[in-house]
């Protein structure tokens, strides 16, 4: 993911992945210019992706399970992948949910020790 | 769990790679599709539209390439890749892939085989429960010739044996047995022999055997006084005589003409206690006595081994000491009558002592352990220049294909990548040999048991394929592999990229510095094939030697028969006539030139000693061979009587004792008398009282019982004086034709006379020979693997001469051209490969002078620096230098100046 301040891959890595799997949450099932869209527009448009480096997010989410896919007809009769959520899924997004909220507070309370 | 799953999504993504590959296509197009339409809803121009779509995802090959990173295992493929290119490129060599495949099969081969005979005899442990427990009693030294032995590993007497039984403190378990050649099984025309043992009731116990059927003998089956009752048989000899039968226990059998009953049936995998020597049928000690009674009070024949379970709490060490240390008792108390108070003294001073016995006993051991280990150092220089060998072919093939990496490296290929493609290629090269060199082994090893077995002395060694082997062959492949693939491989990665394009192997002359490996890899492997080939000149010429002695009577045409008359039941006052009967029948047999009976066959290790006073004199006493014989011995093995009378028929047992000796008895003895008329006493014996023989001839000397030996002092005396005849002899017929042809004749006339007559024929020239097994294999297998050695080196040579005169190619086009003479540049090259040789060849003789001296003991009448052996070898080094140099230099010499210097 190419961003203005992808000086952490490994952290956008991680992100990313959260990012599809909750898109996916709320829409369903979708395909990957979908998902790519709705990140963007979720950002506020802050984050300036390069679509491409979606797809093989897409892969290895399905690989861990946590995504499932299947050919379908978009909106306008194109032939497109869809995916959408698994079991597994929805549980990992608890799970990491969870996580980048420890992590968010974590970090809160040194850049503003006020709060702590 | 996850890692797992995605581990294994991988996998399968390394498989129908094609149409994944055509839906990840479709998908990006329809992404891109998408992402136009929306471009151009929001009023773009269709150019613009497709334009920023396309920007907005990125590289589509990246992304792809990507997706295939994340879909597969890269690293799996790239390995794969690997291996196929590789085995393109050997594909595509079949002359070098066939070279290096097969000497490093047969390197690897010769040397699975060789350690897997090692393994056999030297380091696998019995079949039996916790064999490590196992510990032998044995007397210290030896019997030395004291009393009877029926063989090495015989080392107890039934009397001490039972002594032994019940003085074990250091055992929880102790038994007792002993190898039987002489059971013949069956009865009338199905008669045959098997190999058999003698065991004591605790034998199976002890060694925690379970029956396969039936069950095994206990300490109730073996007493003293016992009739025919039970016998074990083993699981091979069930599979071969009863076919596996549910019903072969509580069946007869009949053993040297009494029936037993067999009870059991042995574990398929035990095979007895001594390797490379399988038995058919088990009795008990006790059982012995049927046949011989008396025997189990013998308290001079040595017949047994015994061996006992270590108790917890107590080591070998230990054991010994304890043996020891009860010695006095119990050699007191079985001190055998009838010999004279010295002898009696010698007896009493022996010792026992303990020793681990977790391998079994093994004839094979003693006597091939050296050899096999001396082989194993063989077939791993064979190795080792079969891998130099290969080290110089990868490294020609790599300085050939300088520009090939250069050009990949500059294009963007990884040290890495090239040196990972490298070493694939030397592994496949490895697998293949390794794999072929397996089956190599198989084959080479059984020729090698074959080469080992003789008629007489048939091996049974089972050679199991175990994981200790291929472990073996594992590291020796991969070892030949990181040898052979590593140097260049570095090297080919080690290329400067610009400076190979630039040079393309167009320089006048040849980089040196690549030949300063290869120069180095030939003078070692000259000297290393000189070593083997030093050696075994030397182990060649000592066999020449061993077969060529001369041992005094001529051997061929010579057959031995032993007689058995006892299942006659003759009464044995008159066995006399009927012994001589025999012989004047033998006698008329047709080609038979001359029969004559004797105690001993010569060079058959067999030794009859016995202690003589000479000439009245107690103090000079002495020790010579005695030979019982019939009038007519000496001409029929034809030793010459140099002085003095033959024995004749006036020889009886009544009339006064007389003797023929040997001139190595007269020298020793005599001194500058006339032996004739001396007067000689020999000691008294059991069975053999005090007796005074007068020497009455004089025979020339021969070798008593094996070709190796000094000559003995030998006495002949009449056999009608032998104090102990019995139903048995021996005798030595002279053949007027083939021995080998005349022996079925002699078969059938014998049984004709009457089949009740035990026999026994051999030919003594067939014995001899196979007596030398042990010289001979050493001479065939480093003769062989010696001009293997050679034919290799010539190959090495060959090729690095061949390729650095290719490399030189233009230089020698520019002398050519500048004026040289063809025999200049003939001889230019020439000495260029004749020098690494010689090298070779001073370095390897420098060597081989320190490492021939290991051979001492296995050489005969050959020193291990014998100057003939060493001058041989260089001078047959350097013709097949010369002759793999000439080639290539008369190539070279042959090159067309134009087309040299034309040519990029």
């Amino acid at each position: 993911m190419v961003s203005s301040m992808s000086s952490k891959a490994d952290v956008w890595q991680g992100t990313l992945a959260l990012m599809v799997l909750k898109t996916l949450e709320r829409a369903g099932s979708l395909h990957g210019y979908g998902i790519a869209r709705r990140i963007e527009e979720t950002s506020a448009k802050l984050l300036s992706v390069n679509y491409g480096t979606l797809y093989p997010a897409l892969l290895k989410l399905e690989q861990e399970g946590y995504i499932s896919s299947e050919w379908g007809l978009s909106d306008n009769n194109r032939k497109a992948k869809f995916y959408q959520l698994t079991r597994a899924g929805c549980k990992q997004i608890e799970k990491e949910t969870e996580d980048w909220e420890q992590m968010t507070a974590i970090l809160a309370r040194f850049l503003n020790p006020k709060i702590a | 769990m996850i890692k797992l799953r995605e581990f294994v999504m991988r996998i399968g993504g390394l498989f129908s790679k094609q149409r994944k590959d055509r839906e990840l296509d479709d998908e990006i197009e329809s992404h891109l599709q998408m992402h136009i339409e929306d471009n151009l809803r929001s009023g773009m121009a269709a150019e613009e539209a497709r334009r920023q779509a396309m920007i907005k995802l990125g590289g589509i090959e990246s992304t792809k390439e990507a997706c295939r990173d994340q879909r597969g295992l890269p690293w799996l493929e790239m390995i794969w890749q690997d291996v196929r290119y590789g085995a393109r490129m050997l594909r595509k060599n079949p002359g070098f892939t066939a070279v290096s495949v097969l000497t490093l099969a047969l390197g690897v081969g010769a040397n699975t085989a060789v350690f897997q005979l090692l393994d056999a005899v030297r380091m696998r442990s019995l079949p039996v429960a916790k064999p490590q427990e196992l510990a032998e009693v044995r007397v210290n030294g030896g019997s030395k010739g004291f009393g009877v032995s029926s063989g090495p590993s015989c080392q107890i007497t039934h009397p001490l044996w039972e002594l032994l039984r019940a003085n074990a403190d250091p055992f929880s378990g102790i038994f007792a047995w002993g190898n039987d050649f002489g059971f013949v099984i069956g009865q009338g025309v199905g008669r045959h022999g098997v190999g058999g043992l003698w065991v004591s009731g605790d034998f199976f116990t002890v060694l925690g055997l379970t029956p396969t059927r039936g069950r095994l003998f206990t300490a109730n089956d073996d007493r003293r006084g016992m009739g025919p009752e039970g016998v074990v048989i083993s699981h091979a000899f069930w599979q071969r005589e009863f076919g596996c039968a549910e019903d072969a226990v509580g069946k007869p059998l009949t053993i040297n003409d009494k029936v037993f009953t067999i009870i059991g049936v042995t574990p398929p995998e035990f095979f007895g206690l001594e390797i490379g020597r399988n038995f058919s049928v088990a009795l008990p000690v006790s059982a012995r006595g049927i046949w011989a009674p008396g025997v189990l009070d013998r308290r001079n024949a040595w017949w047994l081994t015994v061996m006992g379970r270590l108790k917890p709490g107590w080591d070998v060490k230990r054991a010994a000491q304890y043996f020891d240390s009860i010695s006095p008792g119990l050699f007191e108390a079985t001190a055998p009558s009838g010999y004279s108070q010295s002898m009696v003294d010698t007896y009493m001073k022996f010792h026992l002592t303990a020793l681990p016995a977790a391998k079994g006993v093994s004839r094979l051991r003693t006597d091939y352990e050296e050899p096999l280990w001396l082989l194993f150092g063989i077939t791993g220089l064979v190795l080792l220049i079969a891998c130099t060998n290969l080290a110089n072919l990868v490294l020609a093939r790599a300085s050939a294909r300088e520009g090939e990496a250069a050009i990949r490296l500059a294009i963007g290929a990884s040290r890495r990548r090239l040196l990972g493609q490298s070493l694939c290629e030397s592994l496949l090269l490895a697998s293949a040999g390794a794999l072929l060199g397996a089956i190599f082994a198989g084959v080479l090893s059984q020729i090698l048991i074959w080469f080992l077995s003789t008629d007489g002395n048939p091996l049974t060694i089972v050679i199991k394929t175990d994981w200790k082997l291929f472990a073996f062959t594992g590291i020796v492949a991969v070892l030949a592999c990181v040898i052979f693939g590593l140097v260049p491989a570095w090297r080919g990665c080690m290329v400067e990229p610009l400076a190979a394009l630039k040079g393309g192997g167009r320089g006048l002359i040849g980089r040196r510095d690549g030949m300063v490996i290869q120069r180095a890899l030939v003078v070692s492997q000259t000297a290393v094939s000189l070593v083997l080939l030093a050696g075994a000149l030397l182990l060649i010429r000592s066999f020449w030697n061993l077969t060529r002695i001369d041992p005094g009577f001529r051997k061929s045409g010579l057959i031995f028969a032993s007689v058995d008359f006892s299942r006659l039941n003759l009464p044995l006052d008159g066995i006399e006539s009927v012994k001589k009967e025999f012989m004047e029948k033998i006698r008329s047999i047709p080609n038979v030139r001359s029969v004559a009976s004797t105690t001993h066959k010569p060079l058959s290790q067999q030794s009859w000693t016995m202690a003589v006073t000479f000439n009245g004199e107690e103090e000079r006493k002495s020790s010579a061979k005695i030979t019982w014989i019939s009038p007519d011995y000496f001409r029929t093995i034809e030793i010459p009587i140099q002085a003095g009378r033959d024995i004749n028929e006036t020889d009886r047992a009544g009339s006064s004792k007389v003797a023929l000796v040997n001139q190595a008895f007269v020298q020793r003895f005599c001194g500058s008398t006339n032996p004739i008329g001396l007067r000689l006493r020999t000691t008294q014996e059991p069975g053999y009282p005090q007796a005074d023989y007068e020497i009455v001839g004089v025979v020339a000397d021969t070798k008593y019982s094996s070709v190796r030996q000094e000559i003995w002092p030998i006495v002949y005396a009449p056999a009608t004086q032998d104090p102990n005849t019995g139903t048995w002899m021996q005798l030595a017929i002279r053949s007027s034709t083939d021995a080998n042809a005349l022996l079925p004749v002699l078969q059938k006339k014998i049984q004709a006379i009457d089949p009740q007559i035990g026999l026994g024929l051999s030919v003594l020239e067939t014995e001899v020979r196979d007596g030398m097994v042990r010289e001979r294999l050493m001479a065939w297998l480093s003769g062989f693997f010696g001009v293997l050695a050679m034919l290799l080196v010539t190959i090495g040579l060959y090729g690095v001469i061949s390729y650095m005169t290719v490399r030189r190619r233009n230089e020698l086009g520019i002398r050519l051209a500048l004026g040289a003479q063809r025999h200049d540049v003939f001889g230019l090259v020439l000495r260029q490969g004749m020098t690494l040789a010689a090298t070779g060849i001073v370095v390897g003789i420098a060597a081989a002078l320190g490492i021939t001296r290991a051979l001492g003991s296995l050489l005969f009448l050959v020193k291990p620096n014998d100057p003939l052996v060493f001058a041989g070898t260089s001078l047959l080094l350097l013709t097949v230098a010369f002759l793999a140099c000439w080639l290539p230099a008369r190539r070279a010499a042959r090159v067309d100046p134009m087309i040299a210097l034309r040519h990029e």
